[in-house]
């Protein structure tokens, strides 16, 4: 139980990572860590004075997909599919509010933001394929936009089945969902950590 | 563990996995694809660098030519000159020592204009390109070992400028030296042409022609520094070699011209 704590408290304590490294320049990724470490906070103290905090998180999947969209739109697209995929980005928010609405906010809409993480992947391709089309990146690893893609690629793909079947899991077996939910942890220790790196490379060279 | 248990550490494994394997195709993708772009950006400095190896070698040779011609030559005739210049003034009546010196006097100013001649046509300078391949027709034929013929099929064949015509000369002069040297040709045929909204020259010769691929192996190759002269002119002239296509067992190379602001007749090849 101790590992599985001391997990949790890492995964939520490195959303600090980028807020401290992006301080000085602030961008969309930063405003992100920031919604995600006060989203995992607020969570967290819901939790010990016992409030329901479904509600959150069904606000931090809304607002971590349109930092998250917003992103990779600025960073992948211009022009007439910039304006494209903006539109897309906003009817899949608009879903994801009615289906959340009509889903009821007892309990977070996991299912219903399994699109989202579908998104990311596809989102994290269309960063690679224009990371290999740009001749200008020598060092790939250096490259924001790829570095970046890395954490979000790892993270949706490891959290996409687990957000999909959490429900059946926790009426399964609780405990057991539990431990795999270690699994999505990691993911987002790796993701923040990316992150901390795109903003840390985004110093030096932007977007 | 129930099935479904079972199901979600598969699937979420192998999403993992899956992506694992996106990040690591990507990133030696891309190494490869900049390898690559390195590997051709040192192919091409390379092939600069003998270009401009070739181009300075040639040059060279050319002085080092000029140098024992006006030496073993000119500068030998000269001296007999003297010779006999000094053996007449001591020998006032021997106007057969004249004579001899007059001779000599008469080779020299001929070999001197051939050196000149090699250097910048003045037919070139004076008369323009047609004229220069005309004349260079000509001396050829005079040799005697082919036979050439020079054709301009349309009198709107506008003449190029000084720095083409140049390059056009020199370069149609190594393409007739190798036809002689190395086809076995016993008839060729120059055209001044247009073809296809561009001004050519077109050599069609009845000997074994230089295919693109012998010639761009060639090009690499040590020596061969007549091809290397050719690509020289060709990229400072803006020019393009068509090379050989076979029509009726003769063998046809085309230099194809820059395009100029006038307006050029149809096609008529």
């Amino acid at each position: 139980m101790n590992l599985l704590i001391s997990i949790i408290a890492i995964s939520v304590f490195s959303a600090l990572l980028p807020v401290i490294i992006g301080y000085k320049e602030r961008s969309i990724l930063w405003y992100y860590a920031v919604i995600a470490f006060i989203a995992d906070v607020f969570g967290i103290f819901c939790h010990y004075y016992r409030y329901s905090s479904s509600w959150t998180v069904d606000i931090f999947f809304l607002l971590e997909w349109l930092l998250i969209s917003q992103y990779l739109i600025l960073s992948c697209f211009t022009g007439k599919s910039r304006f494209y995929a903006n539109i897309i980005s906003i009817l899949v928010a608009l879903l994801y509010i009615i289906q959340t609405l009509v889903h009821g906010l007892n309990e977070p809409n996991l299912q219903g933001a399994a699109p989202f993480y579908v998104f990311y992947i596809l989102g994290a391709m269309v960063a690679f394929y224009r990371v290999t089309q740009n001749i200008e990146i020598i060092q790939i690893e250096k490259s924001p936009i790829f570095v970046f893609s890395t954490g979000l690629l790892l993270y949706a793909s490891g959290s996409l089945i687990m957000i999909l079947l959490k429900r059946y899991l926790d009426e399964a077996n609780e405990s057991f969902s539990a431990y795999m939910w270690i699994v999505h942890d990691v993911l987002n220790v790796i993701k923040n950590v990316a992150i901390a790196f795109t903003l840390h490379l985004q110093k030096r060279k932007p977007l | 563990m129930s099935n479904l248990e079972y199901a979600v550490i598969i699937l979420v494994a192998a999403f993992l996995l899956l992506a694992i394997g996106i990040i690591l195709f990507v990133t030696l993708y891309q190494r490869r694809v900049i390898n690559h772009q390195i590997e051709m950006r040192e192919f091409n400095r390379q092939k600069q660098l003998e270009l401009m190896q070739a181009s300075i070698r040639s040059e060279e040779e050319e002085r080092m030519r000029i140098a024992s011609e006006l030496h073993d030559d000119v500068g030998a005739t000269l001296s007999s000159i003297r010779l006999f210049l000094t053996q007449a003034g001591r020998q006032a009546d021997n106007t057969k020592l004249i004579s001899q010196s007059k001779d000599l006097l008469d080779q020299s100013i001929q070999k001197i204009r051939d050196i000149s001649h090699q250097l910048q046509p003045g037919t070139l300078q004076y008369l323009g390109l047609k004229k220069a391949l005309q004349s260079f027709a000509e001396t050829i034929n005079r040799a005697g070992a082919i036979h050439i013929d020079f054709e301009i099929t349309k009198d709107a064949w506008p003449e190029p400028d000084a720095q083409t015509s140049l390059s056009v000369y020199r370069i149609i002069q190594e393409l007739v030296n190798n036809i002689i040297k190395h086809s076995g040709a016993l008839q060729v045929h120059i055209a001044a042409i247009i073809s296809k909204g561009h001004q050519c020259i077109e050599i069609t010769h009845n000997g074994k022609g230089l295919m693109e691929d012998e010639y761009k192996e060639l090009l690499f190759k040590k020596g061969a520094l007549g091809l290397k002269n050719i690509e020289n002119r060709l990229k400072s002239s803006n020019l393009t070699l068509i090379f050989p296509t076979i029509v009726d067992k003769k063998y046809c190379i085309q230099l194809r011209l820059p395009p100029i602001s006038v307006n050029l007749p149809n096609e008529n090849t």
